[in-house]
């Protein structure tokens, strides 16, 4: 049956040649499979239960409500029962076992599941079921409510893959498929993969470089060791933790306003960058304000329960919202913790596992004690219920890192101003030089030439480049550029500049220059006699900036735009030349930016963060216990307006045992209880998840569901082989992490082999390493590293950078706050810091699979969509990280444009181009620079998408050019995929 | 491949899905899905495609054959008055003024913005409504240009809600379930069928502003969105401001021919690559940023409705000129659905008349009767009718009695959920036909209920699908849009 599914994609021929080899297969299944099931024994977990829960739980399950002819299929006890002389299976005994008749029944109206279920059972699976029977009918717990015993391992005596455990495991598997594992990685392919892995970063060149020459045999490690140490570990491990938590920036109903949650979010990333034992960080999440002696951030800690979405609607009844929020509370906690799906017996017993409705409401009585209104109302409220007030606990780290930043700003600055003859051609942009600006037009009028001239060197003194310009005029004349597109537009403390030679037989009694900016004429300076009568005197209109200049020597004129009326941000389009009488050669001219002053500015804003910081003292929501307790009623169908008599009391699923208090369970109880020995289930799910992140999917595919509807584990033992590792290792996540990344099994080469379509192309059994595409938030976090543009400051408030305009306008309330895009370094920082509004998510991410936050997710689908795609074509996030990645490659590369673009293909994959990749490159790379060659202006255009400046030192249609490449290799396949 | 490699029940999950072997979760589950998300050869020209082609038989959808090939559904967000629009009641009149006793209300929940109000009054409509074409609809003369298409729509005045406010009931109405987390109707729909076009998305969103502005409800993300199914079937919002679709324009600078220089390198190294690694993802993700080039071609043509002959604008209103329009959208709804889309959702905020309904309503009606109407007219003459399903209407009904004090000049409405009116039209649904009776005060449904998931049921039952069989799994729960409820409305079946 499945291997119908086999067909690869290929070419026909191919196809035809799959067909026969399927059809082979088939073929050969018929003869093999009856033999295989009588020589190995059925196992009731792995076989039948998934088949029985499947087709027959719905009505035969352990609802007692919803159960037929008093039937049940869930229990094995249950199927030997006797019903009255006969009995559903009778071990050994399949002809006498009603449920074999009834599932063989000749007449659709007796057999089942019933046509209307719309399931069908295979003959393989009627096969198995039937040799189950024959086999005796064992029958066993559900595999994950029973306690994981660290397996035996199985050793291999010829085993010379194996780096460790895992790899035990996984190879054993491989070989009763008569499989082996793939080579080891290439190495900048390895860096890459554990870079992203473990810090949610790309790799440097340096990094990169360092590892391809340590030969030592600890080089890998070392590399692994680096990384778990990086504070961009807690970064990369919190963006999962956001999801499973449902972590937003607003509220989520309704009006859907802002709230504050992010110091929850600062507690997550030094958690994990504490390393904190997975334990703890369970039970200060839940529990931290019952600990004894709670710290503030142990309570802060708990906001993990306080994430969910608050109604705000006028009209609501606040006692069905708060229904809602805990039994939110309950289907997150079980759904991370426990990968239960306890939602399900909110309304009746679970279909499919072994929880009532009684058991969940003990369970929700946990978390039905907190005081909150469950209701922010119409305004601006940040928080509901409990809060506290409190600093985060990334605030030193914070400070210290901002402190640091401003230590080294200082020492720049001073460095600086002690070298007073800096050379400032770097930050100079020129305007005008042989040439005048772009799509400007130029005049002369007055006495003299009536146009601008260019005169050049061979004749004259020239200043720069191959010309400057020449009047001689008897009183008033000048020249001039005017209706310049782009204009000049001017930073902080810039200074407008030009070059002038006074010719010493002829000298002018005064010279000036003029900016048009604002729609005027009304910017001038002048050196000299005060002869010209624009403006007024000692105003921006006329400003006398000294003597003339001693004549027959080139001297520099600088005018402090702010002098002549012109602020920072000021756009000019049009620079008169005017002199009075005289003749004068003008050259070179254009605008300087201060190094120091835009360092000193930088300086100020950092003094201002450190201050903003350090007084921060945000309120956030918190778990708290309402005393006397709330008593928790068993509500009827699960609503919140039909409470019956019946009190429930805190407590776990009869399944799993009685909580042992001497007092009224609580939220510490159960806490404690998931991280003790008794619960089966907490180590495997949390392993499992931390294996999916490394792998792209858990041993346990189905993360959230380890019930008997979850699928059954690819590698039963190594899961249990870690969880047992992990608890005994003290619950130690980045020992966990380092195990599996350490593991050959992780270090394989991801490439597909011959038959990897066909055998395993979800690599589930693991024979290649594994490829999966990158998450949203590493995407773009990938392409602002690499172009230099990331800002890693760690935690603090969310930011908003770039998003298209109106998309809040298209939907909130009328009265409600639009969006307002930052600008700056936090149009810069990491994803994770992204604002998360929950009725109009970050739309960037949703493109690559990011949910709404409204609930917990535990699993993003992972599609490939024409929208993420335009994505990255078009997002201003992604255009402007080529332009500077392509600044980048120039600065870093001279001249050559061969060296260059293999550069540029090494940083954004972490390898060499091929040399058809090269040539490919090099084919694009000329075609768009002719391109923008004849379209200059295009050039312009494209420099101006993002808000960081543009390197005004580089020529700008290369530097297009570049960009356009950048922005090609930003959205290869290899990029967005961690191969 | 070895031929004992299937040996135990835990293989297979070995075993590749058809959409892991066909790209992803980028598919719906149709064999139309199938063929043109990939897009029928979509990279075809360019980078050797390998799209398998697909048997139509393992496609379970549509079920029988379909009556509905699309659906326009024209949500009205904020719930308009069914008392002034299409369910008259001329006992009102009579009794306009009159105290509601507490026993009127049979325990009917309230929201809380008028649960504490001790006197509810009775309250007319100050609308007048007639009897239009020849099955006699009664309609409110704030819809005159309805009241002409009249015999071509089924209106139901019998539909019911369990959610009293807007943010539930609104995501009862789109998802099937009050809170968030499940898929919406277009998605679900998407995932069943997937899309006609090669271009363009299967689902489309289009937001219009209401003229009685400050009444204007949110709408969220969710409402269109994929919930637990693959986010490619989320709807793709088109926009009137900016891009048409988010990210669709090229950057400055970038003319269409650079771009496909750019992209024609994107594709060479993809190539190279998939040649190194050999994953089939790499050639779905070439064929999909085909498809995106394609859709940067052929949106802008599709939006821009300057090649309309004056006529449909005559016939839509001249603010159909006016992009981001109620009336601009319903013209480029019918032009998505000449293209194939298959669910194109449209919202028009604004109708949420708790005061100044008089002032409010008609600023409403006129910006949606005349469009409505003419998207009817126009699919009608364009022979699309018969297999476009449109449906109109909002999350809830309005109160019998006026909120707050009675004033005729400046009187609203609270939320009641326990009937209301809404219309449909064209594939599969009865035309010139009225469905359901509320009692004399239209407080409770007096005949034949229209509950959500029975509508739902229907919707799918006219494009051809079995409700209880469009099932999703998660969280090891087969899932439905109709939950364990629906039942189809053979009544309104054409």
């Amino acid at each position: 049956m499945h291997s119908l599914f086999i067909t690869k994609a290929g070419p026909s021929e191919v196809i035809t040649l799959d067909w026969v080899k399927t059809l082979l297969l088939l073929a050969s299944m018929m003869l093999v499979t009856p033999a295989l099931w009588c020589q190995s024994s059925v196992d009731f977990n792995r076989d039948i239960r998934p088949i029985l829960s499947e087709h027959c739980f719905r009505c035969h399950g352990p609802d007692a409500k919803s159960r037929e002819a008093d039937l049940r299929l869930d229990s094995v006890k249950a199927m030997k029962a006797d019903l009255g002389g006969y009995s559903a299976v009778v071990p050994g005994n399949p002809k006498n076992s009603i449920l074999l008749a009834r599932i063989n029944h000749t007449s659709p109206d007796e057999r089942m599941p019933p046509v209307e279920t719309g399931k069908k059972l295979t003959s393989d699976q009627i096969n198995l079921i039937t040799s189950w029977v024959q086999q005796g009918a064992e029958g066993k717990k559900h595999w994950s409510f029973i306690r994981p015993v660290r397996p035996e391992l199985a050793v291999d005596p010829s085993d010379r893959w194996s780096k460790n455990e895992i790899d035990q495991f996984i190879l054993a598997k491989l070989q009763q498929y008569q499989k082996s594992p793939s080579a080891q990685a290439a190495a900048q392919t390895l860096i890459r993969r554990v870079t992203l892995d473990l810090t949610g970063l790309p790799p440097s060149i340096d990094e990169i470089n360092a590892f391809l020459s340590d030969t030592s045999k600890d080089a890998y490690e070392n590399v692994v060791d680096r990384l778990l140490d990086s504070p961009h570990y807690g970064e990369r491990m919190a963006m999962q933790w956001l999801d499973a938590s449902r972590y937003a920036d607003t509220h989520g109903y309704s009006l859907d306003r802002r709230r504050v949650m992010w110091p929850w979010r600062d507690w997550v990333i030094w958690a994990y960058n504490q390393n904190m034992p997975f334990d703890q960080f369970m039970v200060e999440q839940l529990a931290g304000d019952l600990l004894p002696d709670a710290k503030k951030s142990q309570i802060v800690a708990t906001g993990f329960n306080r994430n969910h979405p608050i109604q705000s609607e006028g009209g609501v009844i606040n006692e069905e919202y708060r229904v809602e929020t805990v039994v939110d509370r309950v289907e997150t906690t079980a759904s991370v913790f426990l990968g239960l799906t306890m939602g399900c017996c909110r309304c009746h017993d679970h279909k499919y596992e072994p929880i009532s409705q009684t058991d969940f409401f003990g369970f929700y009585a946990f978390f039905n004690n907190v005081p909150e209104s469950a209701h922010v109302g119409n305004g601006d409220r940040l928080t509901d219920g409990p809060v506290i007030k409190a600093p985060s606990v990334l605030q030193p780290q914070q400070l210290q890192g901002v402190r640091q930043r401003i230590v080294e700003l200082e020492k720049k600055i001073s460095a600086e101003s002690r070298l007073p003859n800096r050379k400032p051609v770097p930050l100079e942009r020129v305007w005008i030089d042989d040439k005048i600006p772009e799509s400007s037009t130029s005049i002369g009028n007055g006495s003299g030439v009536q146009r601008f001239e260019f005169v050049s060197k061979n004749q004259h003194p020239v200043f720069s480049g191959k010309m400057s310009s020449l009047r001689t005029s008897v009183g008033l004349g000048q020249h001039l550029v005017q209706n310049a597109n782009p204009p000049l537009r001017l930073n902080q403390s810039a200074k407008l500049f030009c070059y002038v030679y006074l010719d010493p037989k002829n000298p002018p009694d005064e010279i000036m220059m003029q900016w048009f900016s604002g729609g005027k004429w009304e910017h001038r300076a002048y050196w000299g006699k005060n002869q010209i009568d624009w403006g007024a005197d000692k105003t921006a209109s006329r400003r006398l900036m000294g003597p003339l200049p001693n004549v027959g020597q080139w001297t520099r004129l600088e005018v402090a735009a702010d002098q002549i009326g012109l602020g920072p941000g000021s756009e000019i389009t049009g620079w008169a030349f005017t002199q009075f009488g005289g003749t004068v050669y003008w050259d070179k001219a254009g605008v300087l930016d201060l190094q120091t002053s835009q360092s000193q500015k930088t300086l100020t804003s950092l003094n201002k963060q450190a201050d903003r910081i350090q007084a921060a003292m945000p309120t956030v929501m918190v778990m708290a216990e309402k005393k006397p307790p709330r008593k928790t009623l068993f509500l009827d169908r699960g609503q919140y307006d039909s409470p019956t008599d019946l009190e429930v009391k805190p407590g776990l699923p009869a399944a799993f045992g009685e909580l042992k208090t001497d007092d009224r369970a609580n939220r510490l109880d159960l806490a404690k209880w998931l991280s003790g020995p008794r619960n089966p289930l907490t180590a495997r799910v949390t392993v499992n998840r931390l294996w999916k992140l490394h792998f792209g999917t858990g041993i346990v595919k189905t993360l959230e569901d380890f019930g008997s509807q979850g699928e059954w584990p690819s590698h039963p033992k190594l899961l249990d082989w870690l969880a047992c590792e992990f608890v005994e290792s003290g619950w130690d996540v980045k020992s966990m992490h380092k195990k599996i990344v350490m593991s050959a099994t992780y270090q394989q080469d991801s490439r597909w082999s011959g038959d990897s379509s066909s055998f395993d192309p979800g690599n589930r059994l693991l024979g290649r390493g594994p490829r999966f595409r990158l998450e949203a938030e590493i995407i773009r976090d990938q392409a602002l590293s690499l172009s230099g543009l990331l800002v890693d400051q760690i935690g603090g408030p969310s930011v908003r950078p770039y998003q298209p305009a109106g998309l809040w306008g298209d939907v909130v309330y009328e009265n409600a706050p639009r969006f307002q895009q930052d600008h700056g370094d936090s149009l810069y920082r990491r994803s994770l810091y992204t604002y998360w509004k929950r009725s109009v998510p970050p739309p960037n991410f949703q493109a690559f699979d990011a949910p709404t936050r409204e609930a917990c997710t535990l699993t993003r689908s992972m599609t490939n969509t024409p929208m993420a795609a335009l994505v990255l074509m078009n997002d201003p996030t992604f255009v402007e990280a080529s332009r500077k990645l392509a600044e980048r490659v120039l600065n870093e590369i001279d001249e050559n444009t061969q060296k260059r673009l293999n550069h540029l293909f090494r940083i954004v994959t972490g390898r060499e181009p091929s040399l058809a990749e090269s040539k490919s490159m090099t084919k694009a790379y000329v075609d768009l620079h002719n391109e923008f060659k004849n379209n200059r202006s295009a050039a312009l255009e494209l420099m101006k998408v993002g808000e960081a400046a543009t390197d005004p030192r580089l020529e700008v249609t290369e530097l297009a050019a570049f960009t356009s490449i950048a922005n090609a290799l930003l959205q290869t396949d290899e990029t967005i995929t961690r191969n | 491949m070895t031929p004992n490699a299937i040996t135990t029940a835990d293989d297979l999950s070995l075993m590749p899905t058809r959409r892991q072997l066909l790209g992803k979760a980028s598919t719906g589950i149709g064999s139309i899905a199938l063929a043109s998300i990939l897009n029928k050869g979509a990279g075809a020209t360019r980078a050797n495609d390998t799209t398998p082609s697909i048997s139509s038989s393992i496609s379970p959808f549509p079920n029988f054959a379909p009556k509905a090939k699309r659906v326009i559904y024209l949500f009205q967000s904020g719930a308009p008055s069914q008392y002034e629009l299409l369910d008259h009641k001329p006992i009102l009149a009579e009794q306009h003024g009159q105290s509601l006793p507490g026993s009127f209300f049979q325990g009917q929940r309230q929201t809380g913005m008028t649960a504490g109000q001790k006197n509810k009054q009775v309250c007319k409509s100050i609308f007048r409504f007639s009897r239009n074409g020849q099955a006699g609809a009664e309609i409110s003369e704030l819809l005159p240009h309805l009241a002409k298409v009249s015999d071509d729509i089924c209106i139901v005045r019998s539909v019911q809600t369990d959610a009293i406010n807007h943010d539930p009931a609104i995501t009862f109405f789109q998802t099937g379930f009050q809170q968030p987390g499940r898929p919406s109707l277009g998605a679900w729909v998407s995932y069943g069928l997937g899309s006609d076009n090669a271009n363009l998305p299967g689902f489309v969103v289009m937001i219009s502003q209401g003229s009685a502005k400050r009444d204007s409800q949110a709408l969220y993300a969710r409402l269109w969105g994929s919930g637990f199914v693959p986010s490619a079937h989320q709807g793709v919002k088109f926009r009137a401001n900016g891009d048409p679709v988010l990210y669709l324009n090229n950057p400055a600078g970038i003319s269409t021919k650079r771009r496909r220089k750019i992209l024609d390198l994107t594709q060479a190294l993809n190539q190279q690559h998939y040649r190194d690694v050999g994953d089939p993802e790499t050639l779905t993700r070439i064929r999909q940023a085909e498809l995106a080039y394609r859709m940067q071609m052929a949106v802008p043509g599709l939006v821009d409705t300057r090649d309309e002959p004056e006529h449909t604008f005559d016939l839509y209103g001249e603010s159909a000129k006016r992009p981001g329009t109620y009336a601009a959208n319903c013209l480029l709804a019918r032009r998505l659905a000449e293209r194939g889309v298959r669910f194109i959702q449209l919202y028009h905020r604004g109708w949420d008349q708790h005061g100044d309904l008089p002032r409010d309503l008609p600023l409403q009606c006129q910006d949606v009767d005349q469009a409505s109407a003419a998207l009817i007219s126009d699919l009608k003459q364009r022979g699309m009718l018969d297999e476009t399903l449109v449906i109109w209407g909002g999350e809830f009904g309005r109160t019998v009695y006026a909120q707050g004090n009675l004033n005729l000049k400046k009187y609203g409405r609270d939320h009641h959920p326990r009937c209301f009116s809404i219309w449909m039209a064209g594939g599969g649904i009865k035309a010139g036909h009225t469905h359901g009776k509320t009692d004399e005060y239209g407080f409770n449904v007096a005949e034949s209920p229209v509950p959500v998931h029975d509508l739902h049921a229907t919707i799918l039952h006219c494009l051809g699908i079995n409700h209880e069989q469009l099932t999703y799994k998660f969280q090891g729960r087969d899932y439905r849009l109709t939950d364990v409820h629906g039942h189809v409305i053979e009544n309104i079946l054409a």
